[in-house]
């Protein structure tokens, strides 16, 4: 088969997984709106250079209370080859920071997947949950956990299912202006996972020689109305 | 109002623009000649203790499809005796052509001593000099093309063999399970795909159907279930490519005929198992297997 045919294929496979940056860490004020655009992704060797897949997606948020914002996105690369995926969910501000003691947040949300191909959907359950440091006067920086949750019991070919829960790392850093907000978060995906003999070239971390899943690159930016 | 509508009208149109299918194919089509023994560009095994005779190597051409374009096809044995022979099909894989897999076909040709098997190698359209463009359709019909070419020489299903490498291992699986005029009485696969499902679970790590990415209908682990014929399978255990456990194994696990072998060869990758099992064992391998009632 074509090498280069199935790293596009993994790579895009990826697209669907939990290889997305957080929809919303920290908590909007009550009736507080924000669209904002994430790019990035994996990192891959790309020649002598480490870049990060760009990946796209839309989002919206919508503070119901202070504590409490529901929030969609969609992810726009994935249309490009025919997918749709849609998440909706709400992230739910827990303790709020104070000194070093971080503000915690907790997300859940569910990823609707479906293909224009053959009509297969899929839908997974997400729960992430996050700690964040207000520092300086416009920053906060976070660090958290990313949680999809796998319901089939099998996968191709009737084969057991053993692995349900595809998680990631996360922390990240956003600065915010008065309407604007600017995001740069790192992941690692699927840390528990080996990514020995992947076809893809991912940049990762190792133990004990042996890599494990993929480290991610993320830039938002996002606009609060 | 518009905004929506200008929206909707995005989305169709992002989600229209990409198909990754065209990029399955991975043909090698820069030679003008098939060169064979002579061949100096890139080879993933070299076997110069292994030669064939020139004067029972023969290239020619066969029409295939409704536009009855021409594939190439070199033939490792006496032609003559066709009718009495026993030959190996050999489907190639995605990369190269004829020329980059020729190694490949002398070692078969050295099964059980020189030229003692007839081998059969073609380029499916858009690879090499075959004219067209590749396709899984046109991969499967150019190797009825070649069955039917085999029958049309005298070949009986008591003497045909089918090896599949790669790529190859789903024309080899789905003319066995369905038939091609003549049915192999043996079936040998190499470094097999699974499906196309497999790789998509294996690269997201879900459960993802493969029909999220692509309209490739290649299903060997299903279409195994079919085929009852004794079966030869060997896989590097460090393929990075179609990786062993996930592709290998369930393809292997899937034949439900009476008879197979496996053979799961340490630190081969995706293209060197014949060398790294070294060609003396991977040759007798085969001629154990061949041979045996």
């Amino acid at each position: 088969m074509s090498k280069e045919y199935f790293k596009f294929l993994i790579l895009v496979a990826c697209t669907l997984g939990a290889c997305t940056a957080q929809r919303v860490v920290k908590p909007l004020a009550k009736s507080e709106q924000q669209i904002s655009v994430n790019l990035g992704g994996p990192l891959i060797g790309f020649g002598s250079l480490t870049i990060p897949i760009p990946l796209s997606s839309i989002n919206y948020a919508n503070g119901i209370s202070d504590k409490l914002t529901v929030h969609g996105g969609l992810q726009t690369t994935s249309l490009l080859y025919r997918t749709f995926q849609l998440d909706a969910g709400a992230t739910y501000g827990l303790l709020e920071n104070k000194g070093w003691t971080p503000g915690v947040s907790i997300s859940g949300s569910i990823n609707v997947l479906s293909d224009m191909r053959e009509h297969n959907s899929r839908l997974y359950p997400q729960l992430d949950a996050n700690l964040y440091w207000d520092y300086g006067k416009n920053h906060f920086m976070y660090v958290g956990s990313t949680n999809w949750i796998e319901l089939r019991n099998t996968k191709a070919h009737d084969e057991f299912q053993e692995k349900r829960i595809l998680s990631g790392i996360q922390f990240g850093n956003t600065w915010n202006t008065d309407r604007w907000s600017y995001t740069v978060e790192s992941k690692w995906l699927a840390h528990t996972r080996s990514s020995l003999n992947s076809v893809v070239d991912y940049k990762t971390y190792s133990f004990g020689g042996e890599p494990l899943g993929a480290v991610g690159l993320y830039f938002g930016i996002a606009r609060r109305f | 109002m518009k905004s929506n509508t200008f929206i909707i009208l995005l989305i169709i149109g992002l989600s229209s623009c990409l198909d990754l299918d065209p990029l399955l194919f991975n043909p090698n089509t820069d030679i003008e000649e098939y060169k064979l023994d002579d061949f100096e560009g890139e080879q993933e095994i070299e076997v110069e203790a292994y030669q064939v005779a020139d004067s029972l190597t023969t290239i020619f051409t066969v029409e295939v499809g409704e536009r009855k374009e021409k594939i190439y096809a070199v033939y490792v044995g006496d032609m003559d005796s066709i009718t009495t022979d026993t030959v190996i099909l050999y489907l190639h894989g995605n990369a190269g052509h004829i020329d980059y897999y020729w190694p490949r076909a002398k070692l078969l040709a050295n099964v059980n001593g020189q030229n003692n098997y007839g081998v059969l190698i073609i380029d499916y359209r858009g690879y090499g000099l075959s004219e067209g463009s590749p396709s899984e359709d046109n991969m499967y019909e150019d190797s009825r093309a070649a069955v039917s070419w085999l029958a049309e020489q005298g070949l009986s299903s008591d003497r045909f063999m089918m090896y599949g490498f790669s790529l190859g291992s789903a024309p080899a699986i789905e003319l066995t399970a369905k038939g091609a005029g003549l049915t192999p009485f043996k079936l040998m696969i190499e470094s097999p795909f699974a499906s196309s499902e497999v790789m998509v679970q294996d690269g997201s790590g879900l459960s993802l159907p493969g029909s999220f990415f692509t309209n490739l209908k290649i299903d060997n682990a299903e279409e195994i279930k079919r085929i009852n014929q004794p079966l030869y399978w060997i896989h590097g255990t460090d393929d990075d490519f179609l990786a062993l456990d996930t592709h290998g194994e369930i393809v292997f696990q899937n034949h439900q005929g009476q008879y197979k072998e496996a053979f799961r060869i340490p630190g081969a990758n995706h293209g060197d198992v014949p060398k790294i099992m070294g060609y003396e064992t991977y040759i007798k391998s085969l001629e154990n297997f061949i041979l045996k009632p």
